[in-house]
């Protein structure tokens, strides 16, 4: 009988907390562009006699995590120190978490792909603080070839919270669900960008393979992956080989690949093969971390929705779609910008198509977020009623909404500009289109004076034009009906 | 618990420190004289004693505040090799 595999995968993702300051010093965590060691000092250069000193706020960011994954918080927590030679940690040491992470179990369920329900367990979620850079002056940039390195510490010491699942997960699919979950979560919270490719959500992942004849496969851990397409590109790539080995009866070599996106394939990383051997202890600089209860009480008293709690809220308060409530959902400004719309009278569904199909058109082609659109929620919601109330068609109200947006005026003056009045375009004002049209077109209008106009086309290429220099605004029966009178 | 050469060795390529097999021998007796040491304090009854979570010294919260720190060129000048802002070090090992 043929051998048939079962893929299990168990992800660690490292979020790195949105605080200002590093997780043990003072020192700035905006890294990105900065002169290379210009955010450092003593207790991130590791230097003898520092002593590192925890930001509360990154404990405060770890334990939103934990409530909203429905982690047991752990009140009193300790720091230990995971040891290992390598020069982007200054104090060839790195502070971690062991045997008592911030938070601990929990779950993360969402839809798959086709709908269907995954529920994966969390194991744990704990604080560290993040290494250095390496840099490699090689002529392509890698490591081989290189004489020396180069070492910037400005990374050295912003605070991670490392969220690791159970091997829960059965497919590369559901890999990327997951992680898209964590991201919009970490999001939604204000605990992270969130953003894959600056690495400010990095993915390493266990995968492997039960055979139906009962092997097991060995765990093999996969790096680099920085982005949710090569995560899923990667794990594929894994289960394939993985299966092809296992179904010639090989065995997996238990090892950390290195996910090269180029060439579409995982490679062994060399020189990792001796076992890591951490020897983790308390560190004994860091007493004990205390949660006062008072504290974890303020936290949760602020937690934000969550974007499932959002996302079965619009479907039920509003009567948006799944898929709209989703990407609505994806983060809590869009949602904050509908709520306030909506909240200033908008039809909740007119609402949510312009804002999906107008405000994000515009934030995507300007390249900005909410917070810097000029829009304001209740001046969209003024529009919004006009287009109920019929007095605006919905071609002039995008005309309208262009000229609020470009120029950042209210309602009135948008108007005004776009030379678009409320109300239908009727009586002499009508008329005065409608012969400016004909007189535009003699061609067309003699064809159907002339009877060459048997079906008609030519009538509704003038009502289209009559139409269109309305902006939309025009009755299509009065149009209809002052054709017939003139074309006679 | 004692340790031989074989621990001695692992710890020192751990933290890569280069040692000749004549200070093996040594570093193995000192190791054992330390955990000698640790072997006898383990024979106290600490069955009183609170939990090292329950002691009344918490590390502290600091306030998410950014400080620069002034003295980075003088760090960077104290490096056994810098180039430029960043500090120098030996070649790491190579990829497969």
């Amino acid at each position: 009988m043929a051998l048939t595999f079962q893929t299990v995968i168990g992800l660690e993702i490292h979020v790195q907390l949105a605080t200002k300051s590093k997780l043990f010093c003072a020192c700035s965590t905006d890294y990105i562009g900065a002169r290379p060691n210009s955010n450092v000092c003593p207790v991130c250069l590791g230097q003898p006699g520092s002593l590192p000193v925890v930001n509360g706020r990154a404990v405060e960011l770890a334990v939103m995590v934990g409530l909203a994954l429905g982690s047991t918080v752990q009140q009193a927590t300790r720091f230990h120190r995971k040891n290992y030679f390598y020069p982007d940690l200054s104090k060839d040491y790195q502070i971690s978490q062991y045997d008592l992470p911030i938070c601990a179990g929990g779950r993360l369920s969402f839809r798959d792909d086709d709908g269907v329900e995954v529920s994966v367990a969390i194991t744990r979620a704990h604080l560290e603080e993040d290494a250095g850079k390496l840099v490699h002056p090689s002529a392509d940039g890698r490591l081989a070839g290189a004489r020396y390195s180069l070492v910037d510490y400005n990374r050295s010491g912003v605070p991670l919270l490392e969220i690791v699942s159970e091997p829960d997960i059965t497919s590369p699919a559901h890999a990327r669900r997951y992680t898209e979950e964590i991201r919009r979560l970490v999001r939604c919270l204000g605990v992270s960008d969130g953003d894959m490719e600056s690495g400010s959500l990095r993915v390493d992942a266990n995968i492997s393979q039960k055979v139906s004849d009962g092997r097991w496969g060995s765990r093999v851990e996969i790096k680099n992956m920085n982005s949710l397409r090569s995560l899923e590109r990667a794990l594929e790539y894994e289960v394939k080989r993985q299966r092809k080995v296992l179904g010639e009866g090989g065995e997996i070599r238990q090892e950390t690949r290195h996910w090269d996106d180029g060439e579409g394939k995982t490679r062994p990383m060399r020189g990792k093969e001796e076992a890591h051997d951490y020897r983790y202890f308390p560190d004994p600089d860091l007493p004990p971390l205390i949660v006062e209860s008072d504290r974890l009480k303020g936290i949760a008293a602020v937690m934000p929705e969550l974007p499932w709690q959002a996302e079965s809220r619009l479907v039920s308060a509003y009567g948006l779609s799944d898929d709209d409530a989703k990407i609505f959902a994806e983060s809590a400004d869009t949602v904050a910008y509908l709520d306030g719309c909506i909240r200033a009278g908008a039809d909740p569904k007119r609402a949510a198509n312009w804002i999906r199909t107008e405000v994000l058109r515009v934030l995507n082609e300007q390249k900005i977020d909410l917070a810097t659109f000029t829009l304001e929620a209740s001046d969209l919601a003024s529009l919004l009623a006009l287009v109920d109330g019929g007095k605006l068609s919905t071609t002039a109200a995008k005309d309208v909404f262009d000229v609020m947006v470009r120029d950042g005026v209210a309602l009135e003056p948008a108007m005004t500009a776009s030379g678009v009045t409320a109300g239908l375009v009727e009586g002499s004002q009508l008329e005065d289109i409608a012969d400016k049209i004909l007189a535009e077109n003699e061609e067309a209008v003699e064809a159907v004076r002339s009877g060459r106009d048997p079906k008609g086309k030519k009538v509704k290429f003038l009502q289209g034009l009559i139409m269109r220099e309305t902006r939309g605004q025009a009755d299509v029966a009065q149009v209809e009906d002052l054709l017939r009178r003139r074309l006679i | 618990m004692a340790v031989g050469e074989k621990e001695v060795r692992h710890v020192a390529q751990l933290a890569r420190l280069e040692v000749d097999d004549g200070e093996v021998a040594a570093l193995v007796e000192h190791f054992n004289t330390i955990l000698g040491h640790f072997e006898r304090l383990k024979e106290v009854d600490t069955s009183s004693v609170a939990d090292v979570l329950d002691n009344a010294v918490v590390t502290p919260w600091r306030d998410d505040e950014v400080r620069i720190w002034e003295n980075r060129d003088e760090a960077l000048a104290q490096a056994p090799d810098r180039d430029g802002d960043y500090f120098r070090v030996p070649q790491i090992l190579e990829e497969a």
